[in-house]
């Protein structure tokens, strides 16, 4: 045996984790200089996807997304979020505008039938898409939440100007209960395009307010902008 | 993962939504006890948040990255508590049926239905090389711990571990083509 062969039948132990460390070492210092043993990793390391990916799938418990949202926001003591303040919501109301709902797509039961359309093997699929309604004739923004396979997208054009400082952040309705959702800020003018959470799909309605930079807790001002999501 | 390494948090919450699943799935496969999967894939995000300026993407998906770094702790846990209880089998139905009311939700369902496509794959190898694999990836041993477990040479393990991943690997490959 060669010391090249020596070094391949390391290969996958290595990509494995099942060498010890004596052994992990001298295989790093062989591979900088093995050309052939980075090109066999590079093409071995994509089965390593499959042995992660190809245990039973479960659902994680519910309790486990505030976990570990609760640990991030714990350790981004900078980006504290602002202080909890009386609801402007509640008085302000979430003024959406009348033809709104006569617009209304619904977008959950659309998604399921998209889905099921879809084979594992297709391209990514737009399987929905919900126009977003201002709130007031000042605002001119238009655009759409746009549900396309596991992946949820808000489209906007023409949104009114930010204050320096200042960010637009999603809300999402479910009942009577509003709760924050991403913050944003338009990357070229006032056009923007959002990536939404998951949680988007089980919202009534999203809608769009102006906050300072970091985001509320609870709406600090009137909403420019609605989708009514069912 | 962009906007991750910006230290934005709501960017760290879709990568959960879309990976949580699969991350927890795998820590629940290593450790074999929900506590300990839930405490291993809060420690692999915290990581993913704390250290997402290291990730680069030349060298493999998001998905990928995460999941090695929830690979990675659940090893550590489970060698720290020296339990070697982590499921060596690779038929864990009975696992399924006891988690939490699980949401079957459509995407869900199609994870789980690719992730028992990649199963079938691991299942087509023979079973020694199966095995060996299994051992490696879910429960954490070196190769010497194994040929002392199973009684084989060491080269012989070396061997197994070989030809079953590039079995996968290569078994990968006809899929994607």
């Amino acid at each position: 045996m060669t010391d090249h062969d020596r070094y391949e039948s390391l290969q996958a132990g290595y990509l494995l984790g099942a060498l010890d460390a004596a052994e992990a070492a001298d295989f790093e210092r062989h591979l900088a200089g093995c050309d052939a043993c980075r090109a066999e990793l590079r093409w071995l390391t994509p089965a390593l996807d499959v042995l992660a990916g190809g245990v039973e799938q479960l659902t994680p418990p519910e309790r486990l997304r505030g976990r570990i949202l609760g640990a991030i926001e714990a350790d981004s003591p900078s980006r504290a979020r602002v202080a909890q303040q009386p609801s402007r919501w509640r008085r302000l109301g979430v003024a959406r505008v009348a033809t709104g709902a006569a617009v209304a797509v619904a977008l959950v039961a659309g998604l399921a039938g998209g889905y099921a359309l879809r084979g594992d093997s297709e391209p990514a699929t737009q399987l929905a898409t919900v126009p977003v309604e201002a709130t007031s004739p000042a605002v001119q923004t238009s655009g759409s939440v746009v549900a396309s396979d596991d992946v949820w997208r808000l489209d906007l054009s023409d949104m009114p100007e930010l204050r320096t400082g200042d960010v637009y952040q999603v809300w999402l309705r479910r009942g009577d209960r509003v709760s924050p959702s991403v913050t944003f800020v338009p990357s070229q003018g006032r056009d923007a395009q959002v990536l939404l959470p998951a949680n988007v799909a089980s919202a009534d309605e999203l809608l769009i307010t102006r906050e300072p930079a970091g985001g509320s807790r609870e709406p600090t001002s009137a909403p420019l902008v609605s989708a009514t999501l069912q | 993962m962009v906007l991750v390494q910006r230290g934005d948090e709501s960017a760290l919450e879709i990568l959960y939504d879309r990976h949580g699943g699969p991350a927890y799935s795998l820590a629940y496969r290593i450790l074999g006890e929900s506590q300990a999967a839930e405490d291993a894939t809060q420690d692999a995000f915290l990581s993913v948040w704390r250290t997402s300026a290291s990730y680069d993407a030349v060298r493999g998906s998001v998905r990928s990255w995460l999941l090695q770094i929830v690979r990675n702790r659940s090893i550590d846990a489970l060698r720290r508590t020296a339990a070697r209880g982590g499921r060596i089998d690779l038929d864990d139905d009975d696992v399924l049926a006891a988690q939490e009311a699980p949401e079957r939700t459509d995407a869900e369902a199609a994870r789980r239905e690719r992730a028992e496509h990649v199963r079938g794959a691991l299942r087509d190898l023979p079973q020694d090389q199966s095995q060996v694999l299994a051992l490696a990836y879910y429960a954490g041993f070196t190769h010497s711990e194994i040929a002392e477990l199973l009684g084989t040479p060491l080269g012989t393990i070396k061997g197994r571990m070989r030809l079953g991943l590039q079995k996968v690997r290569a078994n990968l490959g006809e899929q994607i083509a």
